[in-house]
């Protein structure tokens, strides 16, 4: 098993959670299933080191409810 | 009751932050020292966890921007965190410090569930200038009810909010501003509901507030939960030692 962060857009907010499971994909349907309304996206939890949270929910919002 | 009217503006809709969760700040040797008032304890948790996060926001901001933090003055034993905090924002991004603005009432909103953060509003005082613009800053944001507070009341008195800085934003949603579809619908359920039963304008609630919100079908389940809280609410504060203010009890303000 791995971390993941799942981006999420549903009807109410954007967001993301940490997910452990075995794929992107995996981790993808783990949200999916949380949270069938929502937009998903994955970035294995090993870049987040080098990625910044707010840009990334910025980039995000942007891609998903502008 | 203080209406809360203005929502976050545009600028300030997503914080800055550092963790998802409280465990990394717990973890620091000065943090429960810190939290339980020690200026000295502050200062080294800050300056431990929070340097290179902060050095990373230069240029995000604009220089002489005046860096403000929910803290109350008066009362010893209060968490001096956010103002540790907002004084590092301002030597690390050359900004001014604001101290003169102060939360006039504790919410003991640590421990609180989501729907007794909404009726523990807090209250600030002190001068706000006029177009002067403020990033606010606090240690910990859960559902941002106590940033929204601060800045309808910085905007009420003529300021702006240019950004936020948090070093844990604990929110399921991580914009602090909410959406505007959802502001419509809850509108739609609830048309005076909201702001009767919390001083809230259902356009200034922040996004977790406006999600938590959603999930109530009818003004009669709201209100019913509303008053459950308000009982919780007593008790926990009874336990601590304290009375309810009649400002923060919520079903004397229904129609």
């Amino acid at each position: 098993m791995a971390d993941f962060l799942v981006l999420f857009s549903d009807p109410v907010g954007a967001g993301y959670r940490m997910v452990q499971a075995l794929t992107a994909q995996h981790a993808a349907d783990v949200m999916k299933l949380l949270n069938p309304e929502a937009l998903v996206s994955v970035v294995p939890a090993e870049q987040l080191t080098v990625l910044d949270r707010h840009q990334l929910v910025a980039d995000w919002i942007r891609l998903t409810q502008d | 009751m203080r209406i809360r009217s203005h929502p976050f503006p545009d600028s300030a809709a997503l914080p800055h932050w550092l963790w998802d969760d409280d465990q990394a700040i717990k973890e620091h040797p000065a943090y429960r020292a810190a939290k339980a008032g020690g200026q000295d304890a502050a200062i080294d948790l800050v300056w431990d966890v929070a340097l290179a996060f902060l050095k990373g926001l230069q240029g995000e901001f604009p220089q002489a921007l005046t860096y403000v933090a929910p803290y109350a003055r008066e009362a010893s034993g209060d968490n001096a965190i956010p103002l540790m905090l907002a004084s590092a924002c301002a030597e690390i991004l050359q900004g001014l410090v604001e101290t003169e603005i102060v939360q006039s009432s504790r919410v003991f909103h640590t421990g609180a569930k989501a729907m007794e953060r909404l009726l523990l509003r807090p209250r600030f005082d002190g001068p706000v200038t006029p177009g002067a613009a403020y990033v606010l800053v606090d240690d910990v944001t859960c559902m941002g009810g106590t940033l929204a507070e601060l800045a309808d009341y910085i905007q009420t008195a003529g300021g702006s909010v240019a950004g936020v800085i948090t070093l844990v934003n604990t929110g399921r949603l991580k914009p602090l501003k909410a959406k505007q579809p959802v502001i419509r619908r809850l509108r739609e359920r609830f048309p005076d509901a909201i702001q009767h039963t919390f001083g809230i304008e259902p356009g200034a609630l922040t996004a977790n507030e406006s999600s938590y919100l959603s999930g109530f079908r009818t003004v009669e389940q709201l209100r019913n939960r509303a008053a459950k809280a308000a009982e919780e609410i007593n008790l926990r504060l009874r336990a601590k030692g304290f009375q309810l203010e009649t400002e923060h009890a919520p079903l004397s303000h229904q129609p």
